[in-house]
């Protein structure tokens, strides 16, 4: 009682300070270094959302704030729009050109990003220098207007500072309700682990231009609260510092907490100014390299999360008391839920793989293969390493391209579509090398397998709507069910990293059964596994069939796969050249010759 | 001329970036420092310049060499983010380490040559211009044959190809990085000692060269030498073309955006090779 | 294991096979346990240093360096040797053992086929002189006749008295060849023999050889 008792008493008290800070604070100085380290506190979230969350690193973010500050100032000025509609309007462009860079950008990954939004803030930035007859060039737009409110103008720095906390509270509200959904969790999973995010059917470019086009609005509107504070902009908003400054404090507080970017940018903007005083810019500057430096090398997680290290680094973490509340025991939401897998048309799911083919630069790694899985069954798909298996499974779900073939299932044709697709349509698989987000807890894992249970989007998510809650808690029970399920009750908190590899691979399960399969490929499950869990993957696997799905498998256990399986494929070279029963593979000549060895033809 | 310079800055971090794969944002710095350390050799030390090229180059790849011990090779295997995010403080604090040394007048260096433009025909040409071309030609060269016909060479491309194997052959994975990024660093250093003489030195000058090196690099396509030496040229006449048909304020922003149109359209570079899958 | 002997060692995926040649190799540090070479423990050193001591690996799925060529590829081999004149000697010997590398000696190695790269990722692990080679899948991937080539050839080094130990898939092909063999499961040796008593044993049987 007393930790979190402490804990609310002292986020209490931080609260009132900042509710209050105009009145105790004597120093107007002091004021303006709370007001800004709120501007940068906006920044460092809207930066934090596609850092800390899609783990993209955007060093174009001082362009949205540039063009925030920008679009307001010259609507006020130029076509005397009022403060709050040039601020609206400033935001919506930035999310414009957030909406821009990430549909452009979004093939490309890590460094190539980057480098995209540096080139994207270098080109934005000498427009502001060169357009001299919209910007005004370097000497930039003096006489900004403060926004009033009513009769009121909002000149002062306290009215200012209230302005901005405001601003400040209904961004970090955004961020807290966004990484609290299953949008968030669409990020983080992107973050942690692509194609399995994919393959649970999570749409990389939709969850990634949403996180730009937010992440880009928050930026703009900093930047219009900027610009109507100084009251002054030029082309130097769109100095690297400014993204540098963004990038420390969130590297600083903590990328991937919700509290870590409001720590960093306090910190970060008090700290500069108390430094001020005693030294030059250029030792400021100096400092902050070192200091980035130092904090990647020594405190990579940041301030936030190393002070909770004790609370797993997980995206419950920021959504605050309302997430981590335990969903109700299982009672009638489940039977709710379990009444609704029911209603699936299950029955005219049946897998038909024709004539597929598949090369690797010239080499053919599938060349015409052909079989079915019908639902309710288990097929399994048994040959040497390197025959296809896998590369069968990546063809079926999406994930390379095919030469030649079709690949129908229920009526609809695989052929061409994005994984993320194909798992809508109910086509799950599971990956070879155990794939799980390893960051997150077990309840985390199969949260995001869940995604395409939720329908909750951007709107519904941010206005906190019933249905939104219900829905949430709906899951949380679904979720607590399919861990109860592979048998992992016990380990519903644990860290996914932190399992033992057994136990990865029923949380691996466990993901690709949220996402609701009709159609489910295994490769390997029973991988690296010892006997008695092997035998509990087989009766899992098992007990999969009795829901009525159907089963693809790749496994190298010969008893596991006789045991179970209804069909058995056996591939060689990119060819079939067996199907049948378990009994009548293991008798097939050919199969015994390329595959079980001579030895047990002697048998 | 100019594409010459930028080649040779594009060849030191195509080594960096393509081969490594580190996103060597302080690149740029080190090209300040070997413009600064040219003239601290000659300006306060008094070397004449020949040498004092040779010592910006060392003192380039000095750097190079304790910036990979100390900060990257720690943070190998970590994800390309971490290391950006490393190489960008470095960046910072290189700057205005720069900026707190030598403050922020540029300075320019002395060099032996005579001013009077050589002619010939209609091209006239400053003797210190020919210099500085034949030197990075003969720079570029140089990588060229270390990279390619070396056995340090070999077994540099052989690591960023497959670190796993080359350990098996018996490279000493550690001290390739270490030789390949103080190599990149040393070149750069070069270039930033050719250009010193005739466009000054000063601490902001490595920002834009940073920028350069890396549309050239992107031009070229990563870990590419030739790729590298094209890119450099083609950066150097889209520069004068932009600036001449657009607007000289535009001129800086021709290197964005061939970044931003080569990664969207044909991100393996111009001169891209065969990639084979699997 | 003995000098001049051939051993193989056995096992589903994911059962260790590989982590224990790259242990060997010193591409892995053991968390504990002693590899003891020609006398001396090998355990937790760099792999420059067992490759020095005779130990050669040739890595699964032949794993050759796609963008160098086949010279510079059997180059890589001799990276550690010094001895001009003998590492050009060998180059012969290996082009005169494999007809086809020579004919390609400037060509791109990820232009070879599969087999063509295994040939050379073989070539590539005796350009070291191992008093010991490793062979992590040799048949992985590879056409029912090319197989047969690389088993003839392994058999062939062995027989010039280098030592060799294989991790195989393809079970009954490998028993056949080798002396001994070790079975491996999640990570421990269940099993153990001279490949003629493997080969009969019921659990090998049952669980590698799918009978």
């Amino acid at each position: 009682m007393s930790r979190p008792g402490l804990r609310r008493a002292g986020l209490g008290a931080l609260v009132v300070l900042t509710l209050t800070a105009p009145l105790w604070l004597a120093n107007p100085y002091y004021l303006h270094i709370l007001i800004m380290a709120g501007i940068f506190a906006i920044l460092a979230l809207s930066l934090n959302l596609l850092l800390g969350y899609t783990g993209q690193l955007s060093l174009g973010h001082a362009a949205f704030f540039g063009i925030g500050a920008y679009t307001s100032a010259l609507l006020t000025l130029r076509l005397d729009w009022s403060v709050w509609a040039g601020l609206t309007a400033g935001m919506l462009t930035a999310a414009g050109a957030g909406w821009a860079i990430g549909r452009l950008a979004l093939k490309l990954r890590g460094a190539y990003f980057v480098l995209v939004t540096i080139s994207f803030a270098g080109v934005i930035s000498l427009v502001s220098v060169n357009w001299m007859a919209l910007t005004n060039g370097p000497l930039g737009l003096p006489g900004i207007p403060p926004p009033s409110l009513g009769p009121w103008s909002l000149r002062s720095k306290a009215a200012y500072y209230y302005l901005v906390l405001a601003a400040t509270a209904l961004a970090w509200l955004v961020c807290a309700r966004l990484v609290g959904s299953r949008i968030g969790r669409a990020f983080v999973a992107l973050r942690e682990n692509e194609p399995l995010a994919e393959s649970v059917g999570i749409d990389v470019t939709r969850s990634l231009v949403l996180a730009a086009v937010v992440s880009a609005a928050m930026a703009g509107l900093a930047g219009g609260l900027y610009a109507h504070y100084t009251r002054f902009v030029s082309p130097e908003v769109f100095l690297f510092t400014y993204t540098v400054t963004m990038v420390i404090m969130v590297v600083a507080g903590g990328k991937g907490t919700l509290a870590g970017p409001l720590v960093g940018a306090l910190l970060f903007t008090a700290l500069p100014e108390a430094l001020r005083e005693a030294t030059s810019w250029q030792w400021q500057m100096l400092t902050y390299g070192v200091i980035l430096v130092l904090l990647v090398r020594f405190l990579p997680l940041g301030i936030v999360s190393s002070l909770s290290a004790a609370i797993p680094r997980a995206i419950d973490q920021g959504a605050g008391p309302r997430a981590l509340a335990r969903p109700q025991p299982d009672g009638t939401a489940g039977a709710a839920s379990s009444a609704s897998r029911s209603e699936l048309p299950l029955s005219n799911r049946a897998l038909a793989v024709r004539d597929l083919a598949v090369q690797f630069g010239g080499v053919s790694a599938l060349a015409g293969v052909s079989f079915d899985v019908r639902p309710g069954s288990i097929t399994s798909l048994i040959g040497p390493n390197g025959a296809g298996k896998t590369t069968a499974f990546n063809a079926i779900t999406g994930y390379l391209r095919v030469v030649r073939g079709q690949i129908g299932y229920g009526g609809a044709t695989l052929n061409g579509l994005r994984p993320s697709a194909i798992a809508r349509l109910g086509v799950v698989r599971t990956f070879q090398k155990t794939s799980v987000f390893p960051a997150l807890t077990v309840m985390d894992n199969v949260m995001i397998g869940l995604h395409l249970r939720g329908r909750a989007g951007l709107v519904g998510v941010l206005s906190a709507r019933r249905w939104v809650r219900d829905e949430e808690a709906r899951l949380r029970t679904e979720a607590e069910r399919l861990i109860a399920f592979v048998g992992l009750d016990r380990r519903r908190h644990a860290v996914a990293s932190a399992l033992a590899y057994g136990e990865q691979r029923l949380v691996e399960l466990a993901v690709a059964l949220a996402a609701r399969p009709a159609l489910l490929l295994l490769d390997e499950p029973a991988a690296g596994l010892a006997g008695a869990e092997r035998d509990a993957v087989s009766d899992l696997v098992r007990r999969i069939r009795e829901q009525g799905i159907g089963v693809l498998l790749v496994e190298h256990d010969m008893r596991m796969v006789m045991g179970i399986s209804d069909t058995v494929v056996v591939l060689d070279h990119g060819v079939v050249i067996a199907e049948g029963p378990p009994t009548a593979i293991q008798s097939h000549p050919e199969v015994v010759r390329a595959y079980l060895g001579s030895a047990a033809a002697q048998a | 001329m100019l594409g010459g310079t930028y080649a040779l800055l594009g060849i030191g971090l195509t080594l960096i970036f393509g081969l490594m794969n580190v996103v060597n944002f302080a690149h740029g710095e080190f090209y300040t420092l070997g413009a600064y350390a040219a003239f601290a050799a000659v300006a306060l030390s008094g070397l004449p310049f020949v040498p004092a090229l040779v010592a910006a180059m060392a003192a380039g790849v000095a750097l190079g060499a304790l910036t990979e011990r100390v900060l990257l090779r720690p943070l190998r295997g970590q994800s390309i983010d971490t290391v950006m995010l490393v190489m960008i403080g470095l960046w910072i604090a290189m700057q205005n380490a720069e900026l707190l040394v030598w403050g922020g007048v540029a300075q320019s260096i002395p060099h032996p040559f005579p001013t009077a433009p050589l002619t010939f025909g209609p091209l006239s040409i400053a003797p210190l211009r020919v210099f500085v071309l034949a030197a990075a030609l003969a720079l570029i060269l140089g990588a060229h044959l270390i990279v390619h016909r070396t056995r340090l060479g070999r077994a540099m491309r052989a690591t960023f190809q497959d670190p796993d194997t080359a350990a098996l052959m018996g490279v000493r994975i550690g001290r390739i990085h270490t030789v390949t990024f103080a190599l990149g660093s040393g070149l750069a250093a070069a270039a930033g000692a050719l250009l010193g003489p005739i466009f000054l030195a000063y601490p902001a000058m490595g920002d834009l060269a940073a920028l350069k090196a890396f549309s050239v690099v992107i031009l070229g396509g990563l870990g590419n030498v030739a790729g590298a030496t094209l890119g450099g040229v083609l950066l150097g006449i889209a520069e004068e073309l932009g600036a001449g048909y657009v607007s000289s304020g535009y001129r800086d922003a021709v290197g964005f955006v061939i970044i931003i149109l080569v990664l969207l359209l044909r991100p393996s570079g111009l001169l891209a090779r065969a990639e084979r899958v699997g | 294991m003995q000098e001049g002997e051939l051993v193989c060692l056995l096992g589903a995926n994911g059962a260790g096979k590989s982590s224990t040649l790259r242990a060997i190799s010193g591409l892995l540090r053991p968390t504990g346990g002693r590899i003891v070479f020609a006398g001396r423990d090998i355990q937790g050193r760099e792999p420059a240093e067992i490759l020095e001591a005779g130990i050669a690996h040739c890595p699964e799925g032949r794993r050759v360096f796609p963008y160098l060529t086949v010279d510079e590829n059997l180059a890589m081999g001799a990276y550690v040797r010094r001895d001009r004149r003998a590492i050009g000697e060998d180059l012969e010997r290996v082009c005169n053992h494999f007809p086809i590398l020579r004919e390609r000696r400037r060509q791109l190695a990820g232009t070879l086929s599969g087999g063509e790269q295994q040939m050379l990722a073989i070539g590539r692990a005796l350009m070291a002189r191992p008093r010991l080679i490793l062979f992590d899948e040799p048949s992985l991937g590879l056409a029912p006749t090319v197989v047969e080539t690389t088993f003839r050839i392994i058999a062939d080094i062995r027989r010039r008295g280098t030592t060799v130990l294989m991790v195989e898939q393809n079970a009954y092909l490998a028993l056949r060849m080798a002396d001994r063999g070790y079975v491996m499961e999640t990570g421990r040796i269940v099993l153990t023999g001279p490949a003629g008593d493997l080969l009969g044993n019921d659990h090998v049987r049952r669980a590698y050889l799918g009978g």
